[in-house]
């Protein structure tokens, strides 16, 4: 079962809202590489695996990819604090603004709403770890992504922190068991 | 220490002994990184309890402040909570 704590994995206050990489960031929220589907993968695929070790290790990064999941909500929200209906024109967040407004909503950057076609869990268990590993590689190309070309560095450097934990949290599952 | 820097250094030893937990997930005879899984793991509660006597609970199961305080703001996704 799961058990909350009140409080982030990792620290997030952001002091300058910006709903135009508010646009971007959602879609680690719920789009295809995001920590939902993550969270969801690992999740899933810890039943039908064959020894404690995966069934620990799935449990434990589904159970921190929910706490991502947390994270992220919580950088969109901040980022979409007080903004004045220019702002949300002029930035695109419009598109999501009108069907959301600044409620959260699992949803990819391309409008697309979050769909479990985005992982695949199909009982086997070297097909489910190879599903993992490409999975992880796509999580972290998209990370870098955002780390290196998507204005982190230059305008928000509080988020960028949030990019690295992920990176590095995120090499804990290349320790598969082959 | 005030709330963030005892929110920040609590966060890091529950972060430290997190990633020790899965390593011993798939290493689960290493002694040594056994002990430092508990060594991250004293240190956080240690630091949770003081935290949670200064700001109140981070669960909804600690009720030693005799009111259900976990409710009380701020929430984990406010600027005001990190």
């Amino acid at each position: 079962m799961f058990h909350y704590e009140k409080k982030l994995q990792y620290p997030v206050n952001i002091a300058n809202p910006n709903p135009k990489l508010a646009k971007a960031i959602i879609t680690q929220y719920g789009g295809p590489d995001g920590e939902l589907g993550a969270s969801l993968r690992y999740l899933s695929q810890r039943y039908t695996m064959p020894i404690p070790e995966l069934k620990g290790l799935l449990t434990d990064i589904g159970t921190e990819e929910l706490g991502h999941f947390e994270i992220i909500g919580t950088i969109v929200y901040q980022l979409t604090r007080n903004l004045s209906m220019q702002e949300i024109k002029e930035s695109g967040f419009d598109t999501y603004f009108v069907d959301h407004t600044t409620g959260m909503y699992t949803i990819a950057a391309s409008g697309a709403p979050y769909s479990a076609w985005s992982y695949a869990s199909k009982g086997d268990t070297i097909t489910d770890l190879n599903e993992d590993l490409a999975a992880d590689a796509a999580i972290a190309q998209e990370q870098h992504l955002f780390k290196n070309s998507i204005g982190f560095q230059s305008e928000h450097p509080s988020c960028r922190e949030y990019v690295y934990q992920w990176i590095y949290g995120l090499s804990a599952i290349r320790q598969y068991p082959y | 220490m005030d709330r963030r820097q005892l929110l920040w250094q609590m966060t890091a030893e529950q972060f430290a002994a997190f990633d020790t937990q899965l390593y011993l997930d798939t290493h689960s005879h290493d002694q040594r990184a056994l002990q430092m899984f508990n060594n991250y793991r004293n240190a956080y509660a240690k630091l949770r309890t003081e935290f949670e006597s200064m700001f109140g609970p981070i669960s909804s199961d600690n009720t030693a402040g005799g009111s259900w305080e976990w409710l009380n703001d701020p929430w984990p996704w406010e600027r005001e909570a990190n």
